[in-house]
């Protein structure tokens, strides 16, 4: 029994010696953290040195924001945007991309000659289309017409009647640009006393793009 | 024995914990009249069994659990004090100690800005790069454009032509005066020959031939861009001047002109040149009412996301 109490005493005497111990070694960690120096002249030393050390990191936090500012006014979204609008209307003049909008369709049912089907392009042109076509071509600024075996050739391909022409702009500008008295329509009525020919308004066109891509082999920029 | 330890001292004691703790007993085995193991509940059975030692073995167990307890009491006191000179006075700790802490707040938040900023850089740098490739790409593209929509000045081989009214002084009463005079339709006709025959770029008295460009006429007047021009014409082309020659002087080519020509004096030569200029459109570009079927996305351009 004697052994017995003298085990327990000790176990006893471990258990608060060991609570004790964490207790010291907790408080310690505790106190490393903010361990701040005591003395007058340490504590000088320390308030200059971080005092400095602050100085030197707001004057790198400046430099860096300055900096971001820079490289944030230099993406120049701005810029991005008026190039892809720029090249979207260039494309769209060019005729390298299909496009739509209102404008009108001329359908002439007639043997149409080359000369014809030239003036009508010229005439649209000249009315104020943005876009215009005729069967499948897209007519471009090097749309050229020309004859070949009696059949229309438009683009270095053969359009046949009736002959479809469409135009993208205002409607009603190049409606009655083609209408008007005097104009390519009465000369048509004239030549070909037979064919249908109809002028319609239209809210809604699609035109196809223009197929050749040509790299130019003489012209070359003139030097600004 | 003095009590005063440091925490400094304390530190590897306690680290070790209970092994320590045996080894600080058996070193005070000599100042004792037995050794006593911290472990004692463990000891084997043939030493446990001895009744003579349990008066010992109890008695070293309180004075060693005494002493333990005093030193780690002691050491818990001293602990906040490394004494290595002299204290300042309370006011003034406490303004210093003040101080320090805000300078410290101030400290870290400074890191963090910084730390912040050289992220935000670093993206944006990055989006740059991205950017600028696909400001190039952009650029080379709406040049690419322009040089096709006739906004670009020109210059290489190719024709000269010029046609002008008739040079006859005057005109027999029998005969129409529009047979002597330039129309704009024989422009129209030479210019669709000069495209026909792989023209790059054609001018008409310096207004360039974009695909707006209509040439017709009121009155007697052509205008070309909406310009007045007055003759003699001089239509330039850039492209083969062999081939762009060829396609004029082809038999079955501009037959009325030439018939014109022979009949009435109307004017029309051309010339090969191994070197012509042809300005740079200069009218506007209205386009309002087309949209492209598949408008240019904005993401086609922005950086792709492997970038």
């Amino acid at each position: 029994m004697k052994s017995r109490s003298a085990q327990l005493t000790l176990t006893a005497v471990c258990l608060v010696l060991g609570i004790l111990l964490m207790m010291q070694l907790r408080t310690q960690g505790k106190l490393a953290k903010s361990i701040i120096p005591e003395s007058a002249l340490d504590q000088t030393t320390m308030i200059s040195s971080l005092y400095e050390s602050n100085l030197a990191l707001r004057r790198e936090a400046e430099t860096l924001a300055a900096n971001a500012r820079e490289y944030d006014h230099a993406q120049d979204d701005d810029r991005l945007q008026d190039m892809v609008a720029e090249v979207s209307r260039l494309r769209i003049l060019n005729g390298q991309s299909e496009v739509t909008g209102p404008g009108i369709e001329l359908i002439v049912q007639a043997n149409l000659r080359a000369e014809d089907v030239q003036d009508l392009i010229n005439e649209l042109r000249n009315a104020g289309a943005e876009a215009a076509s005729v069967g499948d071509q897209r007519i471009v600024a090097r749309t050229a017409v020309s004859t070949y075996r009696g059949k229309v050739v438009v683009n270095n391909t053969f359009v046949e009647p009736p002959f479809v022409f469409r135009a993208v702009g205002h409607p009603d500008t190049l409606d009655r640009a083609l209408a008007r008295k005097g104009g390519l329509l009465a000369y048509l009525h004239n030549a070909y006393p037979t064919a249908t020919i109809t002028l319609t308004k239209q809210g809604r066109l699609a035109l196809p793009s223009y197929g050749e891509q040509s790299t130019p082999q003489y012209a070359r920029p003139v030097e600004p | 024995m003095k009590l005063a330890y440091s925490h400094r001292w304390l530190a590897p004691f306690c680290a070790v914990g209970h092994s320590v703790l045996d080894r600080w007993a058996q070193d005070r085995r000599g100042a004792h009249l037995s050794p006593v193991p911290a472990h004692a509940a463990q000891l084997p059975p043939s030493r446990a069994g001895r009744p003579d030692r349990h008066a010992l073995l109890g008695a070293t167990v309180l004075v060693i659990g005494g002493l333990g307890l005093g030193l780690l009491l002691a050491a818990q006191f001293q602990t906040p004090v490394p004494r290595l000179s002299a204290p300042a006075p309370d006011s003034r700790r406490d303004i210093a100690t003040t101080t320090i802490r805000q300078l410290e707040a101030e400290q870290a938040e400074l890191k963090k800005t910084i730390g912040e900023l050289r992220v935000h850089i670093a993206s944006t740098q990055q989006q740059m790069t991205a950017q600028r490739g696909s400001l190039g790409e952009l650029s080379a593209q709406l040049h690419q454009q322009r040089l096709l929509a006739g906004m670009i000045g020109l210059r290489g081989p190719g024709l000269r032509i010029v046609l002008d009214d008739s040079a006859a002084k005057t005109v027999p009463a029998s005969d129409d005066p529009s047979l002597y005079l330039v129309h704009e339709y024989q422009l129209r006709d030479a210019v669709n020959l000069l495209w026909r025959a792989g023209a790059e770029a054609i001018a008409i008295n310096d207004e360039r031939v974009v695909n707006s460009t209509s040439i017709y006429c009121v009155g007697s007047t052509i205008l070309i861009n909406d310009t007045r021009l007055s003759p003699p014409y001089e239509i330039i082309a850039i492209g083969d001047p062999a081939a762009l020659e060829g396609v004029l002087a082809a038999p079955d080519a501009l037959k009325t002109l030439k018939a014109r020509v022979k009949a009435y004096g109307v004017q029309f030569t051309h010339s090969r040149a191994p070197e012509v200029v042809i300005p740079a459109y200069r009218g506007s570009v209205t386009i309002r009412h087309t949209t492209l079927a598949v408008p240019a996305a904005r993401s086609e351009l922005a950086p792709r996301a492997g970038d």
